[in-house]
């Protein structure tokens, strides 16, 4: 994965001279990252309607769906650009298809963690054929956050994975 | 460091499907599940630039998430996996397990199949059914309950198991009465033993009558010894705990599904000693020709009783005879199988019940499946007054 991500060096550290990469690691940046493990659970309101909402993640046994939550939250005074948000789909557990969602962000998958495409664009070769990569195949999924976030505001990036 | 290695999804997409927003799927085709008491882990990362200057890689947390930048920052948002309880009770030959008045230690045999995501332990709890369910699904005959077995206890089979079609391994004496650390997607062979009560004791206990019982398996905890039955927790759940969830099929002769509980049903049927009985002159005192004798009065005469087997080898098979009015039995003339049979307080020895056996077989053992040679014969000879 440190391959796949490319290590900038953060202006703040520039400014900070000749200290390490560790000393800058321990300063604070400007999102608030946050991931959260949640499932789908039927429940009955005021008016006796079932409705869904999401929980903690409670009892999961395989077969069950996990909805995974990321929030990106600005911090700083200034806005952040080029938000993208990469998650790799838990080991275990399975991607289910057309589940990753994220307002104004443009979505691609990964089957190996560096390369990345729309559903289309990803193939895998099978007994000599190649065919189009299933969901429960991709290991990592990215969201690239089209409009700069502004201070105090929160980008989410979601999708559902299924435990194998 | 999460791996990119290709795995190989066993999970069809049709089961994704089936389990959306669903709490409990039921039971589907168990392939590679996620043992329970693994950690899933996700660590998601975001990369952005303030003022067009790239910033360092955050990673996020759980709870009020991490801003430190750094590749190894953050922390993972976890859960564990639960515990999904599949299992099966099946009865393994859709046959009746022929027994006999008296008879003790009979087997039905049953497999126990675990599909959890993990090896579990099980309770196996036989019984009589209070109200047996009618068992035409599995058996060629929809059979009664007419009587109970006694004394019932369960026993694991040592013989090997595997899915698909089961098989009828015989008891060799095993002992342990509950399943320990049943692998995921394996099974056991269980018996029943039981003891068949005289048809003295229970009249009910006559040739072709039946008596239902039924082995209901539970799971476990383990290091429980088959005790503490797995109990799923109120909604309130710990992410961080394994918990148990019941997902067992059910719908087969009131197994219900999702309870904690399958059972199945066996039939033991009263087998079938079939007595016989003739009679011949074998002297009048005139008549030259024994084959041509009369029955007079002074005749001798001949009775032959056989019986023989169409069930299990019986233990304890005894025959009781009363010597016919109007004639006077000849004494000492009683043989079983050829050899003579001592007189009893003067009277012929099956006045009262006395033990028969196939010949060359211990006091009371019927062979099973009799060939003409194995029946057990009596003769005795009586006078007509």
């Amino acid at each position: 994965m440190k391959k796949g991500i490319r290590n900038y060096i953060g202006a703040a550290a520039i400014l900070a001279g000749s200290l390490g990469g560790q000393a800058f690691a321990q300063d604070q940046g400007c999102i608030v990252l946050k991931s959260v493990a949640e499932q789908e659970k039927e429940v009955v309101n005021a008016k006796g309607e079932k409705t869904k909402q999401l929980v903690a993640a409670a009892k999961i046994v395989p077969g069950m769906e996990v909805v995974w939550t990321v929030t990106a939250n600005n911090i700083c005074k200034v806005p952040s650009e080029k938000v993208t948000i990469n998650n790799p789909v838990p080991e275990h557990m399975s991607y289910v298809a057309d589940t990753a969602f994220g307002a104004g962000s443009d979505i691609t998958y990964s089957l190996d963690g560096k390369t990345f495409g729309v559903p289309t664009e990803l193939t895998v070769t099978e007994n000599g054929a190649k065919r189009q990569a299933r969901a429960d195949e991709y290991r990592q999924i990215r969201w690239v956050f089209r409009s700069p976030l502004q201070p105090g505001a929160s980008a989410v990036a979601r999708f559902r994975a299924v435990l194998n | 460091m999460q791996s990119f290695k290709q795995h190989t999804r066993r999970v069809a997409l049709a089961v994704v499907a089936l389990s959306l927003g669903g709490l409990a799927p039921s039971a589907f085709a168990a392939t590679i599940d996620t043992n329970f008491d693994t950690t899933v882990v996700n660590r998601a990362s975001v990369n952005y630039s303030v003022s067009g200057v790239p910033q360092t890689v955050i990673r996020s947390a759980p709870g009020a998430g991490n801003s430190t930048p750094g590749a190894g920052g953050g922390s993972d948002t976890t859960f564990k996996v639960d515990k999904k309880l599949m299992f099966l009770a099946e009865e393994t030959n859709s046959a009746a397990t022929v027994t006999s008045p008296g008879l003790n230690n009979v087997v039905a045999v049953f497999r126990v199949t675990n599909n959890s995501n993990g090896a579990q332990d099980f309770q196996l709890n036989p019984s009589n059914p209070t109200a047996p369910p009618a068992i035409p699904a599995l058996f060629a005959q929809n059979y009664g309950d007419n009587f109970d077995m006694t004394n019932l206890r369960a026993r694991v089979s040592n013989a090997a198991c595997s899915s698909g079609a089961p098989t009828t391994p015989a008891y060799a004496g095993e002992t342990t009465a509950y399943i320990e650390q049943l692998g995921e997607d394996a099974c056991k062979y269980v018996f029943i033993l039981s003891d068949t009560p005289l048809t003295a004791t229970v009249p009910a206990v006559v040739n072709g009558a039946t008596s239902v019982v039924k082995l209901e398996v539970r799971p476990t905890t383990d290091v429980s010894n088959g005790v503490t039955p797995e109990a799923p927790t109120a909604a309130a759940d710990d992410p961080l705990a394994v918990e148990a969830v019941f997902a067992e099929s059910g719908n087969v002769l009131g197994n219900q599904p999702n309870d904690g509980y399958s059972f199945a049903y066996d039939v033991y049927l009263v087998g079938t000693l079939t007595v016989s009985k003739s009679v011949a002159v074998i002297s009048d005192g005139f008549t030259l020709v024994a084959a041509n004798a009369k029955a007079i009065p002074g005749a001798t005469m001949e009775y032959t009783i056989t019986v023989s087997n169409d069930g299990l080898v019986t233990s304890g098979a005894t025959l009781t005879e009363a010597i016919p009015a109007n004639t006077t039995y000849v004494a000492g003339s009683t043989t079983l199988n050829g050899a003579s049979v001592a007189d009893v307080a003067g009277a012929m020895p099956y006045v009262n019940p006395g033990a028969i056996n196939s010949p060359g077989q211990a006091a009371g053992v019927i062979l099973a499946n009799t060939t003409l040679a194995q029946r057990a014969v009596v003769k005795f000879r009586v006078t007509i007054n």
